[in-house]
């Protein structure tokens, strides 16, 4: 469904150059849930933001359903994260004058009294039907967090791209966002960013990466058995 | 350095530092130059041309040619009186950049006073020669000699102006006068024959006798004094220095009433705007001020420190705008007023005095925005999370309806309740700050129109110079197209004061036959309220409703009665008058027509003190109207017949009309400017702040191209509630002005008038296209996914 290939983003910086992603090839299935693990500074976000159209590669190609993002235009490449994909940042990144309802219904394709009846039903499910009219300054971390998860769910994805969204919270919050995350692999694919592998446990595919190039790929009946023999 | 200067931080945001000095520049130079050129343009040229009063002072009688032996003897006797010099004048208008014109005396003297008043007006001929006695020679000063394009071997006289009843500059010029000699020196002058006035036929009755008195060195003071509280009368007519200087600040009083409104909506805009610029600035700054405060400075120290550093741009700003006022000020009076006689002194003292509240006023508010900022400032908060959240300060904002087009152009400032106020209050007040003086000006040429609406249903043919004859008068009756042709001869025994202007507006006055005034009364639509129509050989006259109620006259009133005079300076007539009759009011105000009505008998009994001249009015045969006037102007309008005409009046009129509008059009693209800059800083002062939410909505999808169009889509929602905001203000000054001063002086002001509420337009209009511009530009230049991304 999603492919990148031999992918590379460079940066200049001053005289020197710096390749934040550095030939990464890549291919994401439906319903997949994909990790990517390293640390800071090892190119997985750049690597989400090339997945998801919101960064074009210096070199490299990437495709959905076989369509090359170089070969759309920006609008379309606009025009389908919004059809097709949906994001939670690290920072919730939530508009402070919308309440917890408006921010999830800025995503809804159409703003009508249906969507409305939706965005309810969806922050009902994520533990929020007594905060819809909070404005996101009146939430905690983890209820942010969940307003910004049902603002990427409400369009009904096909990718969900997750970007470091367990970084700014506790521990046990974070494992229920990422409960409230993995829940979405009934309806679409799920590719999230970390640098805490326990967050990834459930993930199919964990791609591990440094310097900008992928060093490990393990799905999850690898990684179980290195458990088991650890 | 020090780094905890007030100017650091000036020198580490030049940005922020220019645009708010260029706003208080824009701002002060806008008000100085609209201030500045207002008075240069209304009020100084008629001190300007009659400050030969600063000289010499003249007593005049109020009415006939004669002053009383009594009171010149009087003037003769006193101790501080140097000289007594018979003289007598009349009248030109000059005119002036403005549009206006402002009455001069041609003084008429005999040769041997000719000298001895140029040295005492420290005045000298430098071109040409002095008139000699009984000619029609003037010396003029150069600069009335500008103004009126004449030179030296020039004439001037009545044939020579339009037939324009508003604008008149040689009205009394009956017989041709010849420019012989230049003048020069601090005051103006127009020098004649005073024998050439005495000896002429016409002149004798039109130019005013009376003496020219010179005090002695030193008792300028003590003779004015004299003349104005002894001498003074309501037969005797006084002009003095302190006189002229007191007219003058009744005018300068006039500008004050416009003006402070004004200075008072645009500093406040300009406050309001800066202000929320600074309080921006001051919460990003929290994090500084809270370590700050942390490590031993106190609140009050912040608070000195931030004021200092918007009071060093506020001077900055108020300095830099004088600079190019006063720039522009010298470059318009050399450029445009001096080449007609009216340069003047960039450096104004009302101006400066107009534009001193705006740094200040943006100093004290500062000052209260960085104590409130401060006041609730809890350092360890600051220094522990980094900043204080703004949001959280708001309690009222807990719970809120959910909308549910949460990205529509009107959410975000209606969740920012007090920026919306802060934007649509500072342009309302700009918007009402300017189009008031449009309004104003609107509302004075209402006031004048009616005194054309009679020439909508006849014309009319006055002499100049030359009296209407009998062949005359028959080939006229016998076009065609003439209904009637009805002699009549015209006064103006009445002065009606129209708000805001110092000169009163002569109430027309037809001396007619019985039949020709039913006549007329009948064809015009008049009705009578109360009373009867004048009877022959009567002193009655007939007024409309709206002079009765702005002189507070009511039948059986005597006017011209120099011991009761029905108004402070009501003019002293040949005989009383009686009033006989009141018009009514017309309820359409286009109907509305100004004259009244006297017996022509009587009027001829006083023809050597009225000196009326027979004028015809034209009557047209039904549909013959436009033909007629045509004809008129073609073949009877002359050098020696006056033809008015309704067309070719509201020409003029408009045509006065648009020039005043261009001139306040040129002022108002001034502030528009100031407010548009304004307005669009601090527009773009809140969208930088809404980074973050444009970064993610581009995530999620939204194009650079919506994100423009739903910024441009909020500012027009803001412009547009401001406009309508400065509508209403407008509204509300409007019906004031009509109900407050208008209705009063029994006269009308229409609201609907299209001009002045399109001067409301420019403002919003540049605020929208400079805000979406520079909006749309850092947006075109904003990295929206730098935004979200955590590198």
């Amino acid at each position: 469904m999603l492919q990148g290939r031999e992918l590379t983003l460079t940066y200049q910086d001053g005289d020197h150059t710096l390749d934040a992603v550095h030939n990464v090839s890549i291919g994401i299935e439906d319903h997949q849930f994909i990790g990517i693990l390293g640390p800071s500074g090892s190119g997985k976000s750049s690597l989400l933001y090339l997945l998801s159209g919101l960064r074009q590669p210096t070199q490299g190609e990437v495709y959905l359903d076989g369509r090359a993002y170089g070969k759309m235009s920006d609008r379309e490449r606009v025009a389908l994260r919004r059809s097709e994909y949906g994001f939670v940042f690290q920072q919730h990144f939530l508009i402070n004058y919308l309440t917890a309802l408006e921010n999830v219904m800025v995503a809804a394709p159409v703003q009508d009294e249906a969507y409305v009846e939706q965005t309810k039903a969806l922050l009902a499910d994520l533990g929020m039907s007594d905060k819809l009219h909070r404005f996101p300054y009146e939430l905690s971390g983890g209820e942010r967090q969940r307003v910004a998860i049902a603002r990427a769910m409400i369009h009904r994805p096909r990718v969900i791209f997750a970007d470091e969204p367990t970084g700014l919270l506790d521990r046990h919050t974070g494992l229920q966002v990422m409960a409230l995350l993995r829940s979405y692999r009934d309806r679409g694919s799920l590719i999230a960013v970390t640098h805490n592998p326990e967050v990834l446990t459930e993930a199919d595919l964990v791609i591990k990466m440094r310097d900008g190039q992928v060093t490990e790929i393990k799905d999850r009946v690898a990684r179980q058995t290195q458990e088991a023999i650890l | 350095m020090n780094p905890i200067s007030p100017f650091t931080y000036t020198l580490r945001h030049k940005g922020r530092a220019l645009m708010l000095t260029a706003l208080l520049a824009l701002a002060v130079m806008g008000l100085y130059l609209l201030a500045g050129l207002f008075q240069e343009s209304y009020v100084t040229p008629d001190y300007t041309i009659n400050r030969y009063l600063s000289k010499f002072s003249l007593v005049q009688p109020d009415s006939g040619t004669t002053l009383d032996p009594a009171v010149a003897a009087q003037i003769r006797a006193h101790p501080d009186v140097a000289q007594v010099l018979p003289q007598n004048n009349v009248q030109i208008a000059v005119p002036n950049v403005g549009g206006l014109a402002f009455y001069f005396r041609l003084l008429g003297l005999h040769e041997a006073d000719v000298d001895p008043v140029l040295a005492q007006s420290g005045v000298t001929l430098v071109e040409g020669q002095l008139p000699q006695p009984r000619t029609n020679g003037v010396a003029l000063s150069q600069e009335i000699a500008t103004a009126l394009d004449l030179q030296i071997g020039d004439t001037f006289d009545e044939t020579q102006d339009d037939d324009n009843v508003f604008f008149a500059h040689y009205a009394d010029i009956v017989s041709p006068l010849e420019v012989v000699g230049i003048l020069e020196g601090r005051v103006r002058l127009g020098i004649m024959s005073y024998e050439y006035l005495d000896s002429h036929e016409r002149y004798r009755d039109l130019a005013r006798y009376g003496l020219l008195v010179l005090a002695r060195p030193g008792r300028d003071a003590a003779v004015d004094d004299f003349l104005r509280h002894t001498i003074r009368s309501s037969r005797t007519d006084v002009y003095t220095h302190k006189l002229l200087e007191e007219a003058t600040a009744r005018s300068q009083a006039t500008l004050y009433v416009l003006f402070i409104p004004i200075m008072l909506l645009v500093t406040t805009a300009v406050t309001l705007v800066i202000g929320a610029i600074n309080q921006i600035a001051f919460m990003r700054r929290l994090p500084e001020l809270g370590t700050l405060h942390a490590v031993g400075r106190s609140k009050g120290w912040l608070a000195r420190r931030l004021t200092l550093e918007t009071a060093g741009l506020a001077l900055a700003g108020w300095a830099l705008g004088l600079l190019a006022s006063w720039g522009g000020m010298a470059i318009l009076s050399a450029a445009v007023y001096a080449p007609q006689g009216f340069a003047f002194n960039p450096l104004q003292a009302m101006a400066l005095l107009l534009v001193t509240p705006v740094p200040l006023a943006v100093i004290g508010f500062t000052l209260f925005i960085a104590v409130r900022a401060l006041r609730h400032m809890d350092a360890v908060a600051v220094v522990e999370r980094g900043e204080l959240s703004l949001e959280k300060a708001r309690p009222d904002r807990a719970r809120a309806e959910n909308l549910p087009r949460p990205l529509a152009a009107t959410t975000f400032y209606r969740r920012h309740a007090r920026r919306a106020a802060t934007l649509i209050g500072a342009m309302a007040l700009m918007i009402v700050g300017t189009a008031l003086l449009v309004f104003v000006i609107g509302s004075i040429w209402d006031g004048a129109l009616p005194v054309l609406a009679n020439l909508s249903r006849t014309s009319r043919i006055s002499p100049k110079g030359l009296p209407l004859e009998a062949a005359e008068i028959a080939q006229i009756r016998a076009h065609p197209a003439v209904a009637r042709a009805i002699p009549v001869t015209t006064i103006s025994p009445l002065g009606l004061a129209l708000p805001l202007i110092r000169d009163d507006s002569p109430l027309e006055t037809y001396g007619v036959t019985a039949e020709d005034m039913a006549y007329l009364v009948e064809l015009y639509g008049l009705e009578l309220a109360e009373g009867h129509l004048p009877r022959p050989n009567s002193n009655e006259i007939v007024i409309p409703w709206t002079a009765a109620k702005n002189r507070d006259l009511q039948v059986g009133d005597v006017i011209g009665d120099p011991d009761r005079p029905v108004y402070p300076d009501a003019p002293t007539l040949p005989s009383e008058l009686v009033v006989s009759g009141i018009f009514a009011r017309a309820e359409d105000p286009a109907e509305d027509v100004w004259l009244s009505f006297m017996s022509q008998e009587f009027v001829n009994s006083y023809r050597g003190d009225w000196s009326p001249d027979l004028s015809l009015i034209i009557v047209p045969q039904a549909g013959h109207k436009a033909a007629l006037d045509a004809w008129l102007e073609s073949e009877i309008a002359g050098e020696r017949r006056s033809v008015l005409t309704y067309g070719k009046q509201q020409a003029w009129f408009q045509e006065a009309m648009n020039t005043a509008l261009f001139t306040f059009s040129l002022m108002e693209s001034i502030i528009a400017l100031v407010a548009a800059l304004t307005l669009a800083g601090l527009n773009y002062v809140f969208v930088t702040q809404r980074r973050a939410e444009f970064g993610v909505l581009n995530a999620l999808g939204f194009g650079r191209r919506q994100l423009v169009w739903r910024v441009a889509r909020e500012t027009l929602f803001i412009t547009g509630a401001a406009w309508l905001v400065g509508l209403l203000g407008c509204a509300v000054i409007l019906a004031t002005l009509r109900y407050g001063l208008y209705a009063p002086s029994g006269l009308r002001l229409e609201f609907f008038h299209l001009t002045p509420w399109l001067f409301t337009l420019p403002i919003p209009v540049a605020v929208f296209v400079v805000s979406a511009g520079a909006v749309s530009w850092a947006l075109s230049r904003l990295d929206l996914v730098a935004v979200i991304e955590r590198r």
